[in-house]
């Protein structure tokens, strides 16, 4: 943590720096955000990836983008809400908590995935039913929202997160199975990609899929971001950003915040009716294309003699 | 036409002689009646003394004392002549002496203007017939010996005797055989002995009137107990040979020729037989000898006929002639020689031979006929017009004049002509074969050219006629080709029926046939036919228009991806190539509608790219079908837009293939496609005010489908009254209609009849597997049952199909994780257990 607040300081001497430079000589520097506590668990990765992003988008851009790489949501959040980043990658749920203020523009997707299954994952054998009352580490984020992504979208409306656990919310994937491990909760939600396989951790739930980290816009330049992905390619350890078609963004959001509709009663499909040939056309008028018999006609040349 | 005289042989008309010798007497005698008696009946009475005395001396042998009675007779009758010439009793007595004179001139010089003032005079009939007969003036002497026969006097008993030779001579077998059984019935016992003569003539009467059996037991009675006569054998072979037993006559005959080397009619009958079965060099062995045995005018024509089937026409021309010095004017000898020059080209002296023979007095019926086909052959068919219109003047109530102009026409194309000469044939002789024959092919050949000609009604008349008189399988096929092309097509079938059933009939004639069924509608019979085609021929060409009426066949029997393939690979004829051509497109189709019935767009849209590819020709009215069922294909496939544009199209202006109604419903159609329900109905109601046959069960079925289809829209936007109100319309129409009773029970569950709904949901589960579905939506939604809820979930999963399989999967399995609820162990249990716990 004291080395990324180290790098975090250059980082915003450098900026101040760069801005300080006279106006018009260059282009405005901006400067991308990394929050994906949940996506990448590493700090160390979660740097790297966003000193490389910002080198990539500052050449496709052809501007100065600094990277700002953010560790707990609450950071992250104030230094949007301080105008201090102009585009950011953050993990998907986050990006709804933010709101209106961030325009999804791209999924960042690992191995050709853009969405990634959650597990509820604990020490102990049974159910989730059976951890009632208990406690559930939680990647934190803006705090009374945080429950609402994991009975909307993890439980998919089947049970209810805030009655059935204690939710303990932690800064990152790191944490929440580090404070397993100190028994400090009987059960954490991570995604499914970082459940330690050699420890005596067992996956009591998965959930369906869910969408993964999503590159946002921050400042209204949606447009011109798009522009340039293509040119940014991959950066590691993500794929080529794909564009956000559609209403996906804005179904995730809306399941997030109301959760799945309630199931209803499906009709029963009777099949398709189909023309009938017989019906529409009167087919007698319909017959065969009879051949020339005029050749049967022929005679032979045989003459009559006596 | 070739005729052979059968003149009596001189031996036979000897004893003829004598027989009427000794008849002829007593009849004179009988008419002495007393005096008053006038010069000429005096002289009368003494010649009749005289003739007694000389057939006296006749009887018994004094040929000298008969002769001198006879001459004495003979002038005292003439005397009495001159004294009174009316008198029939001195024409009489004439006429029976100088008969027994053989002076048969004088006979008819004196009785005949007598008979003029007597004409049913039987005393005057019989010797005039009679010295007629020797004269061989035979059209006079028939009707006045026919008159002496009539009386069936045994005085007379000689006439039927000379008739029947007459007859034979003329070939008249019934007549030839009336008059022999007359004879054999009057003649006296005495004259017994002589019978089997008369049997032999008998049997050529019989073998003239082709009666086997009666001339076979003529010849027989004629060979029975007398020693091997060669002409009686030669009436057996005769008879062998009618029956068609060549080789059997043709060793009776060798036999006979063997055994009498002396005998010329056997002889000359062997060798006719070898000319006719082509061993030339036997028949000019037999011809050589025969000419060797006597130069007789029968050697010599023999001759002549083996010379020319030689090809050695000069030689032959030379035997026919020697024919002709034997017995100058000799009809037959004069139409060889004609004949002999033909054969050499020389067409000119051929004609102006015969022209020759007629003028110098042959005026027979043949000769004239001959020199008309002559100049027939010859190309001068004006001339031949000319002397066979005379020939039918000559004969009228022959068919042989007529069919010789009809030949004449026929050769030169005139087919009105030959076909009006034909039929006055066959108005003379109604059964004469040939006349029959030629009248069919000259009408053949003017239906020909009247189809050529476009008048294909005019072509229909006169092949219908010419399959009357010609009921063969190539008449038939003809006949039926016509009907086909005018579409007359239920009589086409019934000619084409028989036709193919024809002695000789085709692969052709089952083509026809398959056609005419197909054409009136009879598809399964079509292909059989068709089949049939197919098998009776080797040819590929043939074998491939077999196969092409065959792919029709199937498309009308709705096997129409056999036809398809049937028509792309069509094989070498061109002909099949161009029917398969024709009718591809209209079957592709046909195959894209049929394809449309079980929703198959894709498939449908890709046949009508095919017939796209291969155009419809001149076909207007299948281009528009092509158009209307692409129309229905994007429908089909969603693109409704596209759909109503070309449906329009198609049926703009109105199609004769479509029903009046069919624009109303096709957009229904597309408007039911898109979800305008509301629409959709409007034109279904106006397509239903006059419904066509065969439509109410589709237009019930899609009243049916739009109620459906409104309430699922309904329901999806959630007006549940609405979605009531259709379902229930839609269960008016069917109410034992499961899929609608769920979904009923689907809109009580959303409008908080839960209770029946669910009710019914299970009444209805083994029936539609949706209503599982539904039950664990229930038990998770409204009771919070997960368990029940996995249960009902996983029952839907086990049928394996409906919507969103795999969502409901994810819910199945997502309340087992969070509950614990793992499969139930009996899923995996053998079947038995499972028996045991449902009794």
């Amino acid at each position: 943590m004291m080395k990324a607040h180290r790098f975090l300081l250059a980082g915003l001497v450098l900026a101040c720096t760069l801005a300080a430079a006279p106006a018009g000589a260059a282009a405005k520097k901006a400067t991308v955000g990394v929050f994906l506590a949940t996506t990448l668990t590493d700090g160390q990765e979660r740097f790297q990836y966003a000193e490389a992003l910002a080198a990539k988008l500052g050449e496709s851009l052809d501007r100065p983008v600094a990277a700002k790489s953010f560790g707990r949501y609450e950071d992250f959040s104030r230094a949007v809400s301080d105008g201090l980043v102009d585009f950011a990658v953050v993990d998907a749920w986050a990006a709804v908590q933010l709101g209106s203020r961030a325009t999804p523009v791209a999924w960042a997707s690992r191995s050709g995935e853009t969405q990634q299954r959650w597990a509820i994952v604990s020490t102990q054998k049974g159910a989730v039913k059976d951890l009632a009352g208990k406690r559930l580490a939680l990647v934190k984020g803006a705090g009374p929202a945080d429950p609402k992504f994991v009975t909307h979208v993890v439980l998919g409306g089947d049970l209810d997160a805030q009655r059935h656990f204690k939710v303990t919310p932690v800064p990152n994937v790191e944490s929440a199975l580090k404070m397993l491990e100190a028994k400090g909760a009987e059960a954490a939600l991570v995604p499914l990609a970082h459940v330690p396989k050699d420890k005596d951790v067992r996956v009591l739930f998965r959930s369906g899929r869910v969408p993964g980290a999503v590159l946002v816009d921050l400042r209204g330049n949606a447009d011109a971001l798009a522009g340039v992905l293509g040119a940014v390619g991959a950066v590691a350890p993500f794929d080529t950003f794909a564009r956000v078609q559609g209403r996906d963004f804005e179904d995730f959001r809306r399941l997030v915040t109301q959760g799945p509709p309630r199931r209803q009663p499906v009709l029963a499909e009777a099949s398709e009716l189909h023309v009938d040939t017989a019906v529409l056309v009167r087919s007698e008028e319909l017959g065969p294309a009879l051949p020339s018999f005029a050749g049967d006609l022929a005679v032979s040349a045989e003459q009559p003699d006596d | 036409m070739r005729r052979i005289p059968h003149t009596p042989s001189p031996r036979r008309l000897a004893s003829a002689l004598a027989l009427l010798a000794t008849l002829a007497g007593p009849p004179a005698l009988a008419q002495y009646r007393p005096p008053p008696m006038s010069e000429s009946q005096r002289l009368v009475k003494e010649g009749e003394t005289a003739q007694v005395a000389a057939s006296a001396a006749s009887a018994s042998g004094d040929k000298k004392e008969a002769e001198e009675k006879y001459r004495k007779a003979l002038a005292l009758y003439e005397q009495a002549l001159v004294a009174e010439p009316g008198s029939v009793a001195a024409a009489a007595g004439v006429g029976a002496t100088a008969n027994g004179l053989q002076d048969w001139q004088r006979t008819v010089d004196r009785v005949q203007p007598v008979i003029a003032a007597h004409p049913g005079e039987l005393s005057l009939a019989y010797p005039l017939g009679v010295a007629l007969y020797k004269l061989r003036r035979f059209p006079e002497a028939v009707p006045l010996m026919e008159q002496a026969a009539a009386s069936d006097s045994p005085d007379y008993l000689i006439v039927h005797y000379y008739l029947a030779s007459y007859y034979l001579y003329a070939q008249q077998g019934d007549a030839a055989a009336k008059r022999l059984q007359r004879y054999l019935a009057l003649r006296p016992e005495k004259l017994a002995t002589n019978d089997f003569q008369i049997h032999e003539l008998l049997g050529r009467a019989h073998v003239l009137r082709q009666d086997v059996a009666s001339a076979r037991a003529s010849f027989q009675q004629a060979q029975a107990g007398r020693p091997e006569s060669p002409s009686v054998q030669l009436g057996l072979a005769s008879v062998l040979e009618l029956e068609g037993r060549v080789p059997e006559a043709r060793t009776l005959l060798e036999g006979v020729t063997t055994r009498f080397p002396q005998a010329a009619e056997p002889k000359e009958k062997l060798a006719r037989i070898y000319l006719a079965a082509g061993e030339v060099p036997r028949a000019e062995a037999q011809a050589l000898a025969l000419v060797k045995l006597g130069a007789t005018p029968a050697a010599h024509l023999l001759l002549g006929d083996v010379r020319l089937a030689q090809k050695n026409a000069a030689a032959a021309e030379g035997e026919y002639r020697k024919v002709l010095q034997l017995q100058p004017g000799l009809v037959l000898g004069q139409m060889a020689v004609g004949k002999a020059l033909q054969a050499q080209g020389r067409h000119e002296e051929a004609i102006q031979f015969l022209e020759g023979a007629v003028r110098s007095g042959g005026n027979s019926l043949e000769l004239w006929a001959n020199l008309g086909s002559v100049n027939r052959r010859a190309g001068r068919f004006q001339r031949a017009v000319e002397v066979h219109r005379r020939v039918q003047e000559m004969a009228p109530r022959l068919a042989l004049g007529w069919v010789l102009l009809g030949a004449d026409h026929f050769a030169t194309g005139q087919w009105d002509q030959a076909i009006e000469d034909y039929a006055s044939a066959l108005q003379v002789e109604p059964d004469h074969a040939g006349a029959k024959q030629w009248l069919a092919r000259a009408l053949a050949h003017r239906a020909r050219d009247r189809a050529g000609a476009g008048r294909m009604d005019d072509s229909v008349r006169d092949l219908r006629r010419a399959y009357d008189l010609d009921r063969t399988a190539l008449m038939a096929r003809r006949l039926g080709a016509a009907l086909l092309e005018t579409r007359a097509f239920p009589e086409a079938r019934k000619v084409m029926e028989q036709g193919a059933t024809l002695p000789g009939a085709t692969w052709r004639e089952a083509l026809l046939l398959g056609y005419a069924r197909l054409a009136s509608g009879d598809a399964q019979a079509a292909l059989e036919a068709f089949t049939r085609a197919g098998k009776q021929t080797e040819e590929p060409d043939a074998q491939a228009e077999a196969s092409v009426g065959a792919a029709l066949a199937e498309v009308e029997l709705g096997q129409v991806d056999a036809a398809v393939q049937r028509l792309t690979e069509v094989g070498p004829s061109k002909a099949a190539e161009g029917v398969a051509a024709a009718n591809l497109p209209r079957v592709l189709v046909r195959r894209a509608l049929a394809r449309l019935e079980s929703g198959d767009a894709d498939a449908a849209e890709k046949d009508l790219e095919a017939v796209d590819r291969l155009g419809v020709g001149k076909r207007p009215d299948l281009a528009k079908l092509a158009l209307f069922t692409r129309g229905l294909a994007r429908a089909e496939a969603g693109r409704h837009a596209e759909a109503s544009a070309a449906l329009k199209k198609a049926l703009t202006p109105a199609q004769k293939w479509a029903w009046p109604n069919t624009r109303a419903l096709a957009d229904a159609f597309v408007l039911y496609k898109k979800g305008q329900v509301g629409a959709a109905r409007k034109q279904l109601a106006a397509a239903s005010k006059k419904p066509m046959p065969g439509q109410p069960k589709w237009l019930s079925a899609m009243t049916g489908a739009l109620h459906r289809r409104e309430a699922s829209l309904a329901y999806a936007s959630g007006n549940m009254k609405l979605a009531e109100k259709a379902l229930k319309a839609a269960l008016a129409l069917d109410a034992e209609d499961a899929l609608v009773q769920h979904n009923l029970a689907c809109v009580d569950w959303r409008k908080g009849k839960t209770a029946d709904a669910l009710a019914t949901w299970r009444r209805l589960e083994p029936a539609v597997p949706v209503a599982a579905l539904n039950l664990g939506i229930d038990a998770q939604e409204r009771r919070h049952e997960p368990a029940e809820a996995v249960d009902a979930w996983r029952r839907y999963l086990a049928v394996g199909s409906g919507p969103r399989l795999a969502q409901v999967r994810e819910w199945k399995e997502r309340l087992q994780s969070l509950n614990g609820l793992a499969e139930p162990a009996g899923s995996a249990t053998p079947a038995a257990a499972t028996a045991e716990e449902t009794p």
